[in-house]
């Protein structure tokens, strides 16, 4: 508003609500108050002293500081960020024990299981028949031995 | 640590970047828990709503909305936990004081400085809550109008009328207790 008019009403008003420092008042009336309160001190002059003694009551009050205290708490109840989860080579005593127990057991099944070991011819004519699409050489085998 | 904005600062503390959290601590808890004190006029339940105010901030951040004002937000969630208590104080009813408006009285010449402290914080905790509101947040705390009406979710002429009234009625009441 300046460069505008501002009646000694809404003056009035702006010192009983934002007090007698025209910085306290809105941006947008600052500039007209502080004109109409040069042009015309006198009209103001009652208010403003009431004003002013609120100003200075309010102004006196102490700033409120967080405490130590207070500060950790916020900060603690914080969220946290997730902790690095750490690979640990520190197994229980149990796990390599089993491991090692399976191990046994399967090679003892395993060899007891296994086929005996074909000739190289075997493996050879084995090889070709597979290559060419035959997955029943053994069958062949077998049912010509019968013959 | 330099943090480039408020955002910035919610966005690390809801990861759980220690400093950000720290960062908001320090730039907001002395405002919400002075907001709280003259509200209350009560240390310790001031401390509380404190708390319990940044525990709801630290649940809202990893949602936050980033065209929020994180210190508008933060006040008016104190103010309405501050409201909340009033309203549960309710059986002690308020003494509506009579308006004087003598300007030959002054009140600050009637109380020396710490009964003057002692009474201007007692009075401002019994005006009523929104005129409280409206003059701790734009008198004692430099808020500008249009960011203490968006905290009391007011319009700023409601504003003014809050904090006109509040200035009021805290004379009167100081008048009256320097004169008993």
């Amino acid at each position: 508003m300046s460069g505008q008019m501002i009646s000694d009403t809404r003056v009035l008003a702006l010192i009983e609500t934002y007090g007698a420092n025209p910085d306290m008042f809105p941006d947008a009336e600052r500039s007209a108050a502080r004109a109409r309160l040069a042009d015309h001190p006198e009209r103001f002059a009652a208010a403003l002293e009431t004003a002013r003694q609120m100003d200075a009551l309010l102004g006196g009050m102490p700033e409120i500081v967080t405490p130590d205290t207070l500060r950790s708490a916020l900060i603690a109840s914080a969220p946290q960020a997730a902790p690095a989860r750490k690979f640990s080579w520190k197994l229980p005593v149990w796990i390599p024990a089993g491991a090692l127990a399976s191990l046994t057991v399967g090679l003892f099944a395993g060899m007891s299981v296994a086929q005996p070991a074909t000739t190289q011819d075997e493996q050879a004519e084995a090889a070709v028949y597979a290559s060419l699409g035959f997955d029943t050489y053994t069958l062949d085998l077998e049912e010509e031995a019968l013959q | 640590m330099a943090f480039s904005s408020d955002l910035d600062r919610i966005t690390r503390a809801a990861a759980g970047d220690p400093a950000a959290v720290s960062s908001l601590v320090d730039r907001y808890s002395s405002g919400v828990l002075a907001l709280a004190t003259r509200m209350l006029g009560d240390a310790s339940e001031a401390e509380d709503v404190t708390q319990e105010t940044f525990l709801r901030a630290w649940k809202a951040l990893p949602g936050w909305e980033p065209r929020a004002k994180f210190s508008t937000w933060l006040h008016r969630v104190a103010l309405n936990l501050c409201y909340d208590r009033l309203r549960k104080r309710r059986e002690v009813t308020m003494e509506i004081l009579p308006e004087r408006t003598d300007p030959a009285m002054n009140p600050a010449e009637l109380l020396d400085q710490s009964q003057r402290v002692r009474a201007v914080e007692d009075a401002i905790s019994h005006l009523p809550e929104r005129q409280a509101a409206a003059l701790t947040l734009c008198a004692l705390q430099g808020h500008s109008q249009a960011e203490a009406a968006d905290i009391m979710d007011v319009s700023v002429e409601a504003l003014e009328s809050l904090l006109a009234r509040a200035r009021r009625t805290l004379r009167a009441s100081l008048l009256e207790r320097a004169a008993s």
